[in-house]
């Protein structure tokens, strides 16, 4: 209102009074929001970020207190201990048959689904199913991890805001892997770790467009997770390292081994995830009671093998734990979490990846240092070199597992090693064991998401596997009529037109004639091309690196069927041309006349 | 999103009023999770404290019952639930101490140093540690940093018994200037501390540091008058200063007031064995020297004839000196040659003849002469 007692009608602000003009300063403020693609995805980031992260402490918090009730200290007995998972899992599984169907096992494979085939679609109850049911189970003792459910919890978090906000299909899809990341970030405090998990197995691509929200969500997570736990690293560990270079080949063993035992553990799972979905449909509900007595009876005679088992890692990494201890651990663990898994029990195989890890290494890393007591470190060494082996030959993801032991324990001095021990299995597994194990287990649900092979093949059709040199190009100046001559006993539909910079242009073999007959032979080529401007400065073209895919639509939309081929560094340097025919070639269509030959067949 | 990854505007975009309720409800969410989470950490952290106090004073009771196997296991639950408490941090690496694991100790405390460096109970048992070690130069290293780190009550104390610590091991394993270093800070311990002056006197002797010792010595005799050990100290500290008479008098008023002791007897005697054989001592007469002088060259060549030192000019003419009976007229100067063969002699084989030391007069004798 203005002072004067009369509304000022030009100043809405002034219009609405002090109390509305705050509220149409925020309106504008959500309506630009809304409006901006890049602030909104900037804002989604920190709110899915902080959110998520919140979502998994208190998830992590939750199983610790329910473990505690469970398992109340000094009231430790056998048969609690099988009794506990084997009623944790009947609940449980129950609870999965009948209401959270799409909350069973890892969650990895699932949210991956979601982005590739769902449209990004995860349901709430999915998200409050794998909540509840991973919770109780893994208090219950189940063998399985929280990382994988943390995964699919934090990208069923960003779904549902993501579709609640009326968002696109793509864009939804977009924001799964930057709620992964921030679900991942805070199950396992390790955030960079997290976005390369999020980039390499989620999105299978490293250059992936949304690093920087997937960057932003794992620190905001990171942050939160801080905030509330404080700043501890998931391990301690003591400062090992390389006593002699030497030791670097004890480490090349450890991967072998730890690729034959990453092998093993997937072939076991794999194999029982196969006889258990050859039971009948309406033993479903009960499958995961299985798992809960196989782990129970294990863990009436040894108890370490309950549960994700970090504090027996823990020991391992400190030296601890004797050779006979790990070697059993190690056997039992790959066996308790094969059958959870497999019997269909929520939680995922993150975590005793790591386990199964630490005890190889640990057995190892004993058996060397009673060999080699001069040359190489403990046990704890091996144990924290093992966790990362055995990540890199279970999960497949070599540059995450380096990144993650690092951040999991803060221990720089061991890296070196790592690389060694990881690219050792992950050679072996990858040998041994053609599919990686979350690829696998899609394909079991009947899922054909895109695999590691197919991304391969992709980068295969590159416009440098159709390029051919160039015709000798056509001066600007020439008239149109010489440059028919030249071109007469030519293949191509389009030619190249050079001036003194490079190249200027294409001219279509079709508009020379047109021009012709209209009489004008006697113009340039640059008046010619004048009368097609580009849309921008440079011609029509493609580089040899980008994907043939987009020289076909670069066809299409220019109405060339020659695309120059120029220089990332000048795009008017010419390196060769590429013709529709060598695109078709390439996909391994011989002919055009193939073409009709195929469409006949196949129109019989 | 952010890197332009999606190119189309979403068509399907909530209404104003939708989108910011969605967001309301978000940053609704947000607020009821971190309250969520901050209660159930806050609970979840005192329940940690409690079962780790509970573990680590378990963990103490079987320490102190011998049994430091089981001990650590306790000290371990503590230390994992409560990794911030350098207190159950330090106690587990008793433990493994304690326990035989000295490598493992050695880990945990080069972990905890790392954020508690200046810490002086860290820092002294890493040096109990080096010891079990026999690393003895990294246990003094250690030793210091406890001696100049941070404590809590009784600061002082606790430095002192550290540094009494590194005394011990230099003692053991050190020279007289790492001892004498080591006690120079005690110079100017307070009168009060009786005993500790009476051990100090006894360290500043075993430093080479006799006058201290002898400082030492008289302030507790000052305040104690009937202190036999103080005068018996007194009585050492005038022996390796060269004072015989002096050192006689204190060892005899030491014996005086602790009759029964025979070791204070054995060493008035000893004292006295020192003096007669002594040629430099005050208003003797020129036989008398003479006659010193001559037994004192005798011993020595004996002594060091019990050592297989192969013959060499020195030692033959030591002996052809002791051959000949000099006349009364020339005697003051060959008391004065053969006191000077004898301290030549002494001090070109003592250092490797082990059996010199077990004349314990002699060597008291020709150390005053050398000196």
């Amino acid at each position: 209102m203005g002072t004067s007692g009369t509304t000022d009608v030009t100043n809405p602000v002034a219009a609405v009074g002090p109390r509305s003009s705050w509220l149409v300063r925020v309106t504008g403020l959500v309506e630009d929001l809304r409006r901006r693609e890049d602030r909104l995805a900037l804002f989604l980031s920190l709110l899915i970020g902080a959110l998520v992260g919140l979502v998994v402490v208190a998830f992590i918090l939750l199983t610790g207190r329910l473990a505690a009730h469970m398992y109340p200290p000094g009231h430790d007995s056998s048969w609690r201990r099988v009794m506990v998972p084997t009623l944790g899992a009947l609940v449980t599984g129950f609870l999965l048959f009948r209401f959270f169907p799409n909350a069973r096992g890892s969650g990895i494979p699932q949210t991956r689904a979601a982005i590739f085939i769902e449209d990004g679609r995860i349901t709430f109850r999915t998200v409050v199913g794998k909540f509840v049911c991973c919770s109780a189970s893994l208090a219950s003792g189940i063998a399985l991890g929280r990382e994988g459910p943390s995964v699919h919890i934090g990208a069923g978090i960003a779904s549902v805001i993501a579709r609640r906000l009326g968002l696109s299909a793509p864009q939804v899809r977009w924001l799964l892997p930057v709620g992964a990341s921030a679900a991942l970030a805070a199950a396992f405090n390790t955030p960079i770790a997290a976005v390369l998990f999020s980039l390499e197995e989620i999105m299978g691509d490293m250059h992936a467009p949304i690093l920087g929200s997937v960057v932003l969500s794992s620190t905001t997570s990171w942050m939160v997770l801080h905030l509330v736990l404080g700043d501890e690293p998931l391990f301690h560990v003591a400062g090992y390292h390389l006593v002699d270079p030497r030791e670097l080949l004890v480490y090349a063993v450890l991967g072998v081994v730890g690729g034959i035992g990453s092998v093993a553990f997937v072939r076991l799972l794999l194999g029982l995830r196969t006889a258990f979905a050859k039971l009948p449909r309406s033993t479903v509900w009960i499958q995961p009671t299985v798992g809960g007595l196989c782990v129970g009876i294990l863990g009436y005679f040894v108890p370490a093998v309950l549960g994700v088992g970090y504090d027996q890692v823990e020991r391992a990494l400190g030296g601890e734990l004797v050779l006979q201890a790990v070697a059993v651990l190690a056997v039992l663990k790959i066996l308790a979490t094969a059958v959870c898994y497999a019997s269909g029990n929520a939680g995922g195989i993150f975590g005793p990846s790591l386990f199964i890890g630490a005890m190889i290494g640990a057995a190892v890393g004993h058996v060397a240092h009673q060999l080699f007591p001069a040359t190489t470190a403990g046990a704890g060494a091996y144990a924290l070199v093992g966790m990362g082996t055995a990540f890199a030959g279970i999960v497949r993801t070599p540059l995450t597992s380096v990144i993650m032991i690092f951040e999991v324990t803060r221990n720089y001095t061991i890296i070196v090693p790592l690389m060694v021990s990881n690219l050792v299995a992950f050679y072996i597994s990858q040998r041994l064991q053609r599919e990686p194990i979350y690829e696998a287990l899609a394909r079991q649900d009947g899922l054909h998401l895109p695999t590691g092979e197919f991304r391969r093949l992709a980068r295969q059709f590159r416009v440098s596997s159709a390029l051919q040199p160039a015709p000798t190009p056509l001066d600007i100046g020439l008239s149109i009529v010489d440059a028919q001559t030249r071109i007469a006993n030519g293949d191509f539909g389009s030619w190249p037109v050079v001036d003194r910079r490079g190249l200027a242009g294409m001219v279509r073999v079709s508009d020379l004639a047109a021009a012709i007959a209209e009489g004008r032979g006697g113009v340039t080529l640059a008046s010619l091309l004048d009368e097609h401007p580009h849309d921008d400065e440079s011609p029509p073209h493609v580089h040899a690196d980008q994907p043939l895919g987009l020289a076909l639509s670069r066809m299409g939309a220019s109405n060339h069927t020659v695309l120059p081929v120029v220089s990332r560094a000048n795009v008017r340097t010419l390196l060769g041309v590429v013709t529709l025919p060598d695109i078709l070639r390439a996909y391994g269509v011989e002919q055009a006349s193939d073409l009709a030959a195929f469409d006949g067949e196949h129109r019989d | 999103m952010i890197d332009g990854a999606i190119e189309e505007r979403p068509p399907t975009l909530r209404p104003l009023p939708g989108f910011v309720g969605t967001l309301a409800l978000v940053l609704l969410s947000i607020a009821a999770f971190m309250f969520f989470d901050l209660s159930l950490a806050a609970i979840d952290r005192g329940e940690s404290a409690a079962h780790a106090a509970s573990s680590y004073d378990q963990g103490l009771r079987l320490l102190r019952s011998k049994n430091p196997d089981a001990a650590l296991d306790q000290f371990r639950i503590a230390v994992g639930l409560d990794r911030a408490n350098v207190g159950y941090a330090l106690a587990l690496a008793e433990a493994m101490l304690e326990a035989g694991h000295a490598s493992d100790a050695e880990s945990t405390l080069t972990v905890l140093l790392t954020r508690t460096e200046n810490e002086g109970a860290v820092n002294l048992t890493m040096a109990h540690v080096m010891i079990r070690e026999g690393r003895t130069n990294d246990a003094k290293a250690y030793f210091h940093r406890a001696i100049f780190g941070r404590w809590g009550a009784d600061s002082a104390q606790r430095r002192t018994q550290a540094r009494f610590e590194l005394i011990q091991l230099i003692q053991e394993h050190g020279t007289s200037p790492e001892l004498l270093a080591e006690l120079l800070p005690f110079e100017d311990v307070s009168p009060d501390s009786i005993a500790l002056r009476r051990e100090l006197g006894s360290l500043f002797l075993r430093a080479g540091s006799p006058q201290r010792a002898a400082t030492m010595f008289r302030s507790v005799v000052r305040r104690d008058s009937t202190d036999a050990d103080a005068y018996a100290g007194l009585g050492e500290a005038a022996l390796a200063l060269g004072n015989f008479r002096t050192a006689k008098a204190d060892f005899a008023e030491a014996a005086l007031r602790r009759p029964d002791d025979t070791r204070l007897r054995g060493r008035v005697a000893f004292v006295d064995t020192v003096l007669a054989l002594d040629p430099a001592a005050a208003e003797l007469g020129v036989d008398e020297r003479y006659a010193r002088s001559r037994n004192l060259l005798a011993r020595a060549i004996a002594v060091l004839g019990r050592c297989g030192e192969s013959p060499d000019a020195q030692l033959s003419s030591a002996r052809e000196l002791l051959a000949h009976e000099s006349s009364p007229a020339v005697r003051r100067a060959a008391g004065d040659a053969m006191v000077a063969a004898a301290t030549a002699l002494w001090n070109a084989h003592s250092s490797r003849c082990s059996a010199a030391a077990s004349d314990e007069a002699l060597r008291v004798v020709m150390g005053q002469l050398a000196g």
